[in-house]
Order: C-alpha cells, then structure tokens, then sequence
C-alpha cells in the first residue's frame, strides 16, 4: 500500500508530533516500502486462524486490597516539568 | 588475560579465595573504562563514586565471616532503560534525557540485594528500536573488534562493554533479537529467556507482548548465574510467570549426546552471508561431534515471521509511547520567549522535538496498523500468523529438543552502511523476531569469526527450556575457545578521565 502525504500527516497528527515538508515526503516513502514488505503476510489464508495476542495464558491478577506505602511527594514531583504546590503544572486547558 | 577480562565465575572464585576484594575488581573496570571508553563509548551514564562505595561495603561484609552469592561484588553493567532508583534512566532519548526514576527495577533490586556492583547505564537506540546503537539520541557505541562498525542493536552499549571489559556482565532488553544480535556482533552469550520468565517491571516498555530482559557475559556459566539471580515471579509484573526456583548451573554438564537438534532450513536462505553460513555450519558439525542427533527440518513459515514482527512491535509501540507527553516527567517544550505554549502545540512540540526518527516512523506505522479501516488487514493479520508462527515451532519441538540456526545473516555492519536502505537493515534481526513473537527462549554464542568480526550460533528451544539451551550452549562452548577470545583494544592512556567528559555523571 502507498501512502500519501496526506495521510502521513494524519498519522503523525495522531502520534502527536509534527513534521516539516521534507521529513513527509522521506516518511511517505519510507512507509510505504515498510508497508509494501508486510503485504507479503497477504500470501497466507488466515481465515480459520485465532489471533495471539499474549503468548502465555493469561488470567486477571489481582492483589489484596491492602493499605500501602506510596511514593513520597518529593519522589512523585522529582521529574515534574513544573510544579506548583502539591500539583503538576500544565498549560491553560481553558 | 587482565583481570577486566575475566569471566564472572573466575572472578567470583578469586574473590571467594581472597586473591582479590571487590573493591580492587571495581577500580579495575572503571581504569579499563577510562583507558577504551573513549573508542567504544558505551556509557550513558557512569556511577563510579556509588559502585566503590558498593563494592567497599561487600568487601566489609565479606570480611566480616557474611556468606555472598556468586555475583556479590562482580561489576555489572545495565541497559538504559532499565529503571534505577536516583540514576538517571534516559533510553537513549531526548525525551528522558534528565528523567531519574524513584524506584528501581524488579530486577535492580534483585541485583542489589544479591551484591551486584552497578558501573553505569549503557547505550541503546532509542527506546530499543534498532539494530545498532545508531539511533542513539546520544552517540553511536563501536564495536570492539573493529571501531569502524556497529556492535549491533538495540543492547549495543551493554554487549560492546561486555566484550571491551568495561563490564564484567551486563543487562538488556531483546523485543526481537536486541540481545542476541548484538550479543553474536560483540563475540560474547546472550540470552532472550522465555517470556515471563524475569519480570519486567521498571523495564521501560517498547512492544509488552514481545520484550523480556536477559544477560549479556562473557560465557555460558555467567549466563546461567546471571539467569538464577534475576528469574523468578514478580507480582508487581501481572505477565510473570509462576514456577519453581532453578538452578540454571546445574545445567552445565558438559554433556549432549542423545540431545536432537533441529537446523530449519529456512534459516540458511539467499540473505545469509556465506562466510557466517560456514562458521554455523561447521559448529553443527561440532554438536554432531558431542553426540547431538541433528537433522535438517523446516520452518515453513519463517519469512513471514519478520513483517508480521515489525506489525505488532510497531502497534504495541504507538501505544506505548503515547505516556511521553511533558506532562509529568521528562523533557516539555517551552514558548521562544520561555512561557508556557498552549496544551495542544505543548504536546505537539515536545514530541517533535524530543523523540526521533526512528521512534517516530515506528509510531506512525504502529499508528496505521491499528487505525479503523486498516486494523484487520494488519494488525489481526499479523496477529493471526503470529498463531501460525507459534505452532510451526510447536511442531519443531515434537521432533527436536533445540533448534539452531545463524543468529543473524551477516556478521556487524559498517556505520553508516544500511541507514539509507532501512529494509536492509530491519533484516539483520531476520532469524531472531520469530523467537519473540513464539515468546520462547534463544541464546547467541560465539560459533567463529568473519573477517576478523565475530559471529553467533543461534540457539533456539521450547517455552521454559533454558536449562537445555544452557546444556547445549556450554558443551558447545567447552568444546572450543571462540569465548576466550578478546577483542584488540589498545586502549589510550588512562590520562583523560572519562568522569570529565560531558554528559557524565
């Protein structure tokens, strides 16, 4: 499948990152080629096949709903961009 | 042989015999690192002040009459991102350039607890999506054997320092060959244990179905010791695995008649460099010669392998990846004038700027394999011939015990080489991403040399067989001298200390 540069826009809007012009002409390539060589996965009837999403079986693993021992606010604001009392400071949302 | 030379186990005896303190061993390693550094730059970061005091604690332990484990006191080496309480954990991005975690990983605290000497944290490509060290937001790490090529990726730091004798022994992380490719490009054993089996909590996520962390040593003895200290149920891991403690030495009897090998030969096609192809070929010769049945076999699905790996990797990544956003740790973009930008253009510009090429392409190709409308054509498909995957190895391990195979297709690549050709390079992790998505265990170990590069036997068994792969591996190894064999670092003078250089701590 070739993408276009509409669409690699679309995706990396969706990644949350922006790119110049050059870098979205070198992605639309670059995808596309990647794109192309997993097409070979086409060639295999999967039809009567079940995903594998995790390799062991997997159950819910629950722990005892038991008071314990946070991190203290020094360790949890330790890689805070910014800060302001007890809180992560953002940018204005409105 | 110097002593940064050594394997683990002989220093552990030295030490146990009082011919060495773990004091002596450390400043050993950090005088081998300030002499080689320099060529191989393998270190992100170096904690030496905090591995001396360490290492004089043991020996003050040890000096008291207190029993050690076998690694107490042996200098380790981790892959940065590998979680370490008040060190800062960068994986190798902009992104975490100053991110020092609050906790350690499962895995640290085991290493600690059993007396490990921490030396540093040691280049990846970023956030391990690589093959060689080349997308390192940092610097490339050379390879020891020759400075001009890449020691393999994305563990490269941790596998070059391993061989270089910057390390006795080291951590990393493998997704779909990110131990065993650097491991054969280095000359040294590394090992991708089943999935489940060490826990990964505090292990930055790159594809969680996929990544398991495992050793990178000198030999297969280390491998095992490495192995026994950082096995085992984690319950702040909800993947790990529950089973009975082993002792993976116990494995290593020297011993492999009866043991039948399967060589797939779908693993021996057109990609494969002739002269690995003879260096793996003449070590199956080698198990024949032990006693081991081999016989040729096939992997009918194997080239399909590699696609529907770099679908699911990728998709497991982009959603992964999404927690970088500047909101409450790592690097957050600021206005020209200094002053906060509005949230959307924050996000926006802090991923831009802070993740990076690499990282990127991946996220965008994940992002389109689980978009609405492509979802099923990739991503399910992949997820499909995932199943088809697993149970072409099924197969495999009713008839054979083991697998072999050329851990990778071509001995290390010159910089630069396969940059602008990126399925090329995607394609030297062509006979390890199977593994990954099987979630079973392989190890690499050195089967000869190429030109003067080393090259890797790929070891591959059924889910939780790493007893057997270690058996293997050690009679294989006992059986020739490609493990003694060290790389021709002049080193420079030792003037230059490399705690001076930028970005050091």
């Amino acid at each position: 499948m070739k993408l276009s540069k509409k669409e690699v826009e679309n995706l990396a809007q969706l990644g949350c990152f922006a790119l110049n012009e050059d870098e979205k002409e070198l992605y639309c390539a670059q995808l596309s080629e990647i794109l192309e060589y997993t097409e070979l996965l086409n060639h295999l009837d999967t039809k009567d096949v079940a995903p594998t999403y995790y390799v062991l079986p997997m159950v819910n693993v629950k722990r005892k709903d038991q008071k314990q021992q946070p991190l203290s606010l020094e360790d949890v604001f330790r890689n805070a961009p910014q800060q302001e009392e007890n809180y992560f400071r953002v940018p204005r949302i409105l | 042989m110097e002593i940064y030379d050594l394997p683990a186990h002989k220093l552990a005896e030295l030490m146990h015999n009082g011919e060495i303190s773990a004091t002596e061993l450390t400043r050993a390693v950090y005088s081998r690192i300030s002499d080689v550094e320099q060529d191989i730059q393998a270190y992100v970061t170096i904690t030496e002040d905090q591995a001396i005091a360490a290492a004089g604690a043991l020996d003050a332990q040890r000096k008291a009459g207190k029993s050690l484990g076998p690694l107490a006191g042996i200098p380790v080496g981790l892959k940065d991102n590998i979680c370490t309480k008040g060190v800062r954990t960068t994986c190798s991005s902009r992104i975490l350039e100053n991110f020092t975690p609050s906790y350690n990983a499962t895995i640290v605290d085991k290493l600690e607890a059993a007396g490990g000497v921490i030396t540093g944290k040691l280049n990846l490509d970023e956030f391990a999506m690589g093959s060689s060290t080349e997308n390192s937001a940092f610097f490339p790490t050379r390879n020891p054997w020759n400075l001009s090529c890449v020691p393999g990726g994305s563990s490269g730091g941790p596998a070059a320092a391993v061989a270089a004798g910057e390390a006795v022994y080291a951590l990393g992380s493998d997704t779909g060959g990110s131990l065993r490719q650097p491991a054969a490009y280095c000359g040294i054993v590394g090992m991708k244990p089943t999935y489940g089996l060490i826990s990964r909590n505090g292990v930055v996520g790159f594809a969680s179905s996929l990544d398991q962390v495992g050793p990178l040593t000198k030999d297969v003895r280390d491998c095992a010791l490495t192995l026994n200290l950082i096995a085992g149920h984690d319950p702040l891991d909800a993947t790990s695995a529950v089973l009975p403690v082993t002792d993976y030495t116990s494995f290593l009897c020297n011993k492999i008649e009866g043991i039948r090998i399967g060589v797939p030969r779908e693993f021996f096609s057109k990609d494969l460099d002739s002269r690995v192809a003879d260096a793996v070929k003449k070590g199956i010769k080698q198990l024949e010669d032990l006693g081991a049945h081999t016989d040729e076999c096939s992997f009918p699905h194997a080239e399909y392998a590699h696609p529907a790996y770099y679908i699911i990797a990728t998709a497991e990544a982009s959603s992964n990846l999404a927690r970088f956003d500047g909101v409450r740790y790592g690097y957050r973009s600021l206005s020209k004038d200094g002053g906060d930008l509005d949230l959307a253009a924050m996000y926006l510009q802090t991923r831009s700027e802070a993740l990076g090429a690499e990282v990127k392409r991946r996220i965008m190709l994940g992002t389109f394999a689980l978009s609405s409308g492509y979802y099923d054509a990739y991503y399910l498909k992949a997820s499909k011939v995932r199943t088809i995957i697993r149970d072409d190895f099924a197969r495999l391990f009713e008839k054979f015990d083991i697998l072999v195979s050329p851990t990778t297709n071509a001995p290390a690549f010159r910089f630069g080489e396969r940059a602008d050709d990126l399925l090329t390079l995607y394609r030297s992790d062509l006979y390890t991403t199977s593994v990954n998505l099987a979630g079973i265990p392989a190890l690499s170990v050195p089967c000869g040399f190429a030109e003067g590069l080393p090259v890797g036997l790929q070891l591959i068994g059924p889910a939780f067989a790493e007893g057997k792969l270690l058996q293997t591996a050690y009679a294989f190894e006992q059986s020739n001298s490609y493990h003694l064999a060290r790389p021709p670092l002049k080193g420079r003078n030792a003037e230059t200390s490399t705690k001076n250089s930028p970005g050091r701590e």
